[in-house]
């Protein structure tokens, strides 16, 4: 049987390793993948990933029982953690340093598949930081708005209202893409 | 159903048609079916949901998660004291037979313990009465030389 979260989190505060161990089997992959998408590079994304993983250790003795989801909370922790490495890479002025594409070698298909997945990248990283998470929550993590819309701590509605914004200025980014790709198949 | 309604009502639900109100969707196919415009949008946020799968984020690999295990509280010293304690005493299974048991074999043990010094050895009880009876220092010395 698969310990709940609950059970999880006291035998982390315990000291259980292999409690630890499957709580960060569990969770590092959304959490890293959530950054990663946010921030836009690999580096930036682990360090959140360890902020987030500090914060969740030293909340796992003080964890509330039935007060809040746990994946909720950690979702949340995340987004918070990418707003504010977002906010000071703005305020030092720190250019992105985006991660590089595989050089264009191999079959037609896989160079054609990584121009796409590196043009959704940069689409996703031209749109506002809230509709960006409420893009990557609702998209990539499965979450339904009221489950984003508490995570963004704002109302269901907002969520509808940030992405349908983030999904109108994607689509059009992406029309040219689709435009090209087209062209390119005739 | 225009066309701005359409396209509002595509960012807010997606590109298929089946996940929106029911209300919605016999005015929306009625607008494909005619609109060139209409199915051109359609179209792009069919192509947008394709693309956006297409980003992929890499696993954490074993040495990241290992430092993420790194970050993990210990166990508290006491408690691992604890711990190794009642790993060895196996004190919570132990029942009240087993208990009783481990009393009797103390008990026996400690008996014959008691007993012990009883028991006449004919040879020890020569050297005690020497000893006692007359102190001979060569006889010590011998004992310390052999």
């Amino acid at each position: 049987m698969i310990p709940d979260d609950e059970a999880l989190l006291r035998r982390c505060a315990d000291g259980d390793r292999q409690a630890s161990a499957m709580l960060i089997n569990q969770y590092s992959p959304k959490v890293l993948a959530v950054a990663q998408r946010m921030l836009g590079n690999r580096e930036d994304a682990e360090d959140v990933t360890q902020e987030v993983f500090i914060k969740v250790f030293r909340q796992a003795g003080k964890w509330e029982s039935g007060k809040a989801k746990f994946s909720t909370w950690l979702h949340r922790v995340t987004v918070n953690q990418c707003y504010d490495r977002l906010r000071k890479k703005r305020e030092t002025g720190m250019d992105e340093v985006p991660d590089m594409a595989d050089d264009a070698s191999g079959p037609a298909g896989q160079m054609q598949e990584k121009q796409t997945e590196v043009r959704v990248k940069e689409a996703i990283e031209t749109l506002p930081e809230r509709q960006r998470a409420a893009l990557l929550l609702s998209h990539y993590e499965g979450l339904s708005n009221p489950e984003t819309a508490e995570i963004l701590d704002i109302s269901v509605e907002a969520v509808e209202s940030l992405l349908s914004r983030a999904r109108r200025s994607l689509r059009q980014i992406l029309a040219g893409e689709r435009a090209a790709l087209m062209g390119r198949m005739e | 159903m225009k066309l701005e309604r359409f396209e509002t009502l595509l960012d807010l639900h997606g590109p298929e048609l089946s996940s929106w109100p029911e209300a919605e969707q016999p005015s929306a196919r009625v607008l494909l079916s005619e609109s060139a415009d209409g199915r051109s949008i359609q179209e792009d946020a069919l192509f947008m949901e394709d693309a956006l799968n297409s980003y992929s984020v890499a696993m954490p690999s074993a040495s990241f998660e290992a430092s993420l295990l790194d970050l993990a509280p210990s166990a508290p010293r006491a408690a691992v004291k604890e711990s190794l304690l009642s790993r060895i005493l196996n004190i919570r299974v132990m029942t009240s037979a087993g208990m009783a048991l481990a009393s009797m074999v103390f008990g026996v043990f400690i008996g014959l313990s008691v007993m012990e010094p009883v028991i006449l050895d004919d040879e020890a009880d020569a050297f005690l009465s020497a000893a006692a009876g007359s102190f001979d220092s060569e006889f010590w010395q011998e004992e310390d030389a052999g």
